[in-house]
């Protein structure tokens, strides 16, 4: 699983030793929530596809999620986008990498 | 990390569905740009217009400049109105849209609509061509053989063999 995000918070993110993904009131109707995406870095028109700016996808983190932590989003786009409706906790040992995308 | 507003028709999608979005929209963006999400690049005028197109999840623009504008810098304030993202699945579409009361949320409202009597035509007509085929015939005739002796099911079911050749 990946989220993307700038330099902000990427920063705030990877500042504690636990990741720590704090949920917040997307636009356009979207449940409140922590959102992430199967979609890689390499995922062709990305931006496109999450609605998002570009600027956004300035830095990644990836991680293992457990069964049943994430809700699929309603509709299509549930095929790779996932939320959780709390601040969403990735510990250490289910950290895979993070970084620039160089997107 | 998620933008735009997602607008589901539910229901049992038609092969023809994608370019029926696509001629909808025409009229309204006549210099429109249709992209495969797995693509770089957009269909050209004669790959949309030649050979019918198997999209599935596709992008459509509202021109040239919108699609540069998003290939450049993804969603921003002002192009977020020039772009219709749309998800075919066996049992649903899913228009991702700015906002409902947006240009592009009219759009795709629109479309629904369109599509929604579209396929209660197509229904009606499969339940007309149902009851024309000859195993319903029988299967009528039987059960109304006792209060209908002379199979007067036999003429609506003629009926409709002639009506589907008009």
């Amino acid at each position: 699983m990946n989220h993307f995000t700038n330099r902000d918070g990427y920063n705030s993110i990877r500042s504690q030793i636990d990741w720590l993904f704090r949920a917040g009131k997307p636009p356009g109707g979207h449940p409140f929530g922590a959102y992430f995406t199967t979609l890689g870095l390499t995922t062709p028109n990305l931006a496109v596809r999450l609605r998002i700016p570009r600027e956004k996808l300035a830095y990644f983190f990836s991680f293992v999620d457990r069964t049943g932590d994430l809700v699929p989003l309603e509709g299509g786009r549930g095929q790779f986008v996932f939320y959780s409706r709390t601040d969403y906790t990735v510990e250490n040992p289910r950290q895979l990498e993070s970084g620039a995308t160089g997107l | 990390m998620i933008g735009g507003r997602d607008i589901v028709l539910p229901g049992a999608t038609e092969a023809d569905e994608a370019k029926l979005i696509i001629d909808i929209l025409r009229p309204r963006w006549p210099n429109l740009v249709v992209q495969d999400a797995n693509s770089d690049v957009p269909y050209s005028h004669e790959e949309l217009e030649g050979h019918p197109v198997q999209l599935r999840e596709f992008f459509v623009y509202r021109d040239q400049t919108a699609f540069a504008s998003w290939v450049k810098d993804g969603a921003t304030d002002d192009n977020s109105d020039s772009l219709l993202h749309m998800i075919i699945e066996p049992d649903a579409i899913t228009f991702v849209v700015r906002e409902g009361e947006s240009e592009t949320g009219q759009l795709a409202n629109y479309i629904v609509s369109v599509l929604s009597e579209q396929r209660a035509a197509r229904e009606s007509l499969q339940s007309f061509e149902v009851f024309g085929q000859p195993g319903v015939e029988e299967e009528e005739e039987e059960g109304d053989s006792l209060c209908d002796p002379a199979g007067a099911n036999s003429d609506l079911i003629v009926t409709g063999d002639l009506q589907d050749h008009a």
